[in-house]
């Protein structure tokens, strides 16, 4: 099959093949990695594909990533979002794998434990008083909801990698470059937000 | 009712030059030959076929004939399903690889679309559930990653870095 069989046939194969089936395809040898792992339209109709026929409850399709360096907003790949829905079976950050203990945190796109969570989120009140962040750019960050699960939840909880992130963007601009941008991700962000409700209510549970 | 026109044979050539006698209803599951017969008319002339040989011909030719007074498949339906295939199906695509292969790329260049779906079908529950050195192993791919590219491979798959 490596060698003799065309990439359309190949494709047309695929067709046929669960998600979980794609990760294992991808992973057998170079040419179908190659195949099975770009960002092609092609190889993300693959993925798409599969994952409506045989993962019928997924059918939104992959959320905006919140980008940086001026880069434009652009959806997660197919295959990390199957991942990601359907195979992530613990925190991202550590080996808690019971489900009853992991929540599924849209802002930063993955599924965490109250604990590593708790390590990881920041109040808007210490980003200014202690970080010295201007107000406006509280804005341009995704709050996270209100959550029990967060033992010090307070109003504008955000994550602080993307608090890291959006000052290093923000470091770079010129000063007069400052308000138009602030603007524009003022716009991304209630657009993530928005998105993050939809994908929430769908789909909250694990 | 004075019954169906008398239906005319087609001759068809395989890759080393046999020859099949075959109803034109059953050529015409082959939306190749169905236009080629269109195109061309009565004719006598055998159609040579030089990318498919005699015995896929022949397996191809049975499966027009036991499929001939199916419907005309529904267009393209985007939600595929392999557990859908019916006993004589099955038991049609119990051959080789090699000849699985054969039929997969002369129902592709006949264009025969219900064959083609049914032989990648095939191939595909040849896949489901396996392991990637199991897939491997039932068609005897060689593993050509380096043992760097497999970890990196392990680490993408579990999407480890770049968040």
């Amino acid at each position: 099959m490596a060698t003799k069989i065309p990439t359309e046939i190949i494709i047309e194969i695929c067709l046929h093949l669960t998600p979980n089936d794609l990760y294992s395809l991808s992973s057998v040898c170079r040419k179908y990695r190659s195949l099975l792992w770009s960002t092609t339209t092609t190889t993300q109709d693959i993925w798409r594909l599969s994952r409506l026929s045989f993962v019928p409850n997924l059918t939104l399709p992959p959320p905006f990533l919140h980008t940086y360096n001026k880069e434009p907003l652009k959806r997660m790949s197919e295959q990390q979002y199957i991942w990601l829905m359907t195979l992530c079976e613990k925190c991202h950050f550590c080996d808690q794998t019971n489900k009853m203990e992991l929540t599924m945190y849209w802002e930063g796109k993955f599924y965490s434990c109250v604990k590593c969570l708790t390590k990881r989120v920041i109040s808007g009140e210490t980003l200014k008083s202690k970080w010295k962040v201007p107000e406006k750019l509280l804005q341009c960050l995704q709050e996270l909801p209100k959550s029990f699960d967060i033992i010090c939840w307070q109003p504008q909880t955000f994550l602080i990698s993307e608090v890291i992130n959006l000052l290093k963007e923000y470091d770079q601009l010129k000063k007069h470059e400052r308000n138009d941008w602030i603007e524009k991700k003022k716009r991304e962000i209630e657009r993530l937000q928005g998105e993050n409700e939809t994908y929430r209510e769908l789909h909250d549970e694990f | 009712m004075t019954g169906a026109p008398e239906q005319r044979n087609v001759k068809l050539t395989s890759s080393e030059g046999t020859e099949f006698k075959v109803e034109r209803d059953v050529a015409e599951k082959s939306v190749l030959l169905k236009n080629m017969l269109e195109d061309v008319g009565e004719s006598d002339m055998a159609i040579p076929l030089p990318n498919v040989t005699g015995p896929i011909l022949q397996k191809v030719i049975e499966y027009c004939i036991h499929h001939r007074d199916d419907p005309v498949p529904a267009h393209d339906d985007d939600t595929k399903k392999t557990d859908d295939i019916d006993d004589w199906d099955a038991e049609f695509c119990k051959v080789d690889q090699g000849t699985l292969y054969e039929l997969i790329l002369a129902s592709n260049y006949l264009d025969i679309k219900p064959l083609l779906d049914l032989t990648c079908k095939t191939v595909a529950n040849m896949i489901k559930g396996k392991s990637p050195e199991e897939i491997r192993k039932t068609f005897n791919i060689a593993n050509d990653f380096t043992p760097e590219e497999e970890e990196q491979v392990r680490r993408e798959n579990e999407w480890c870095e770049g968040r």
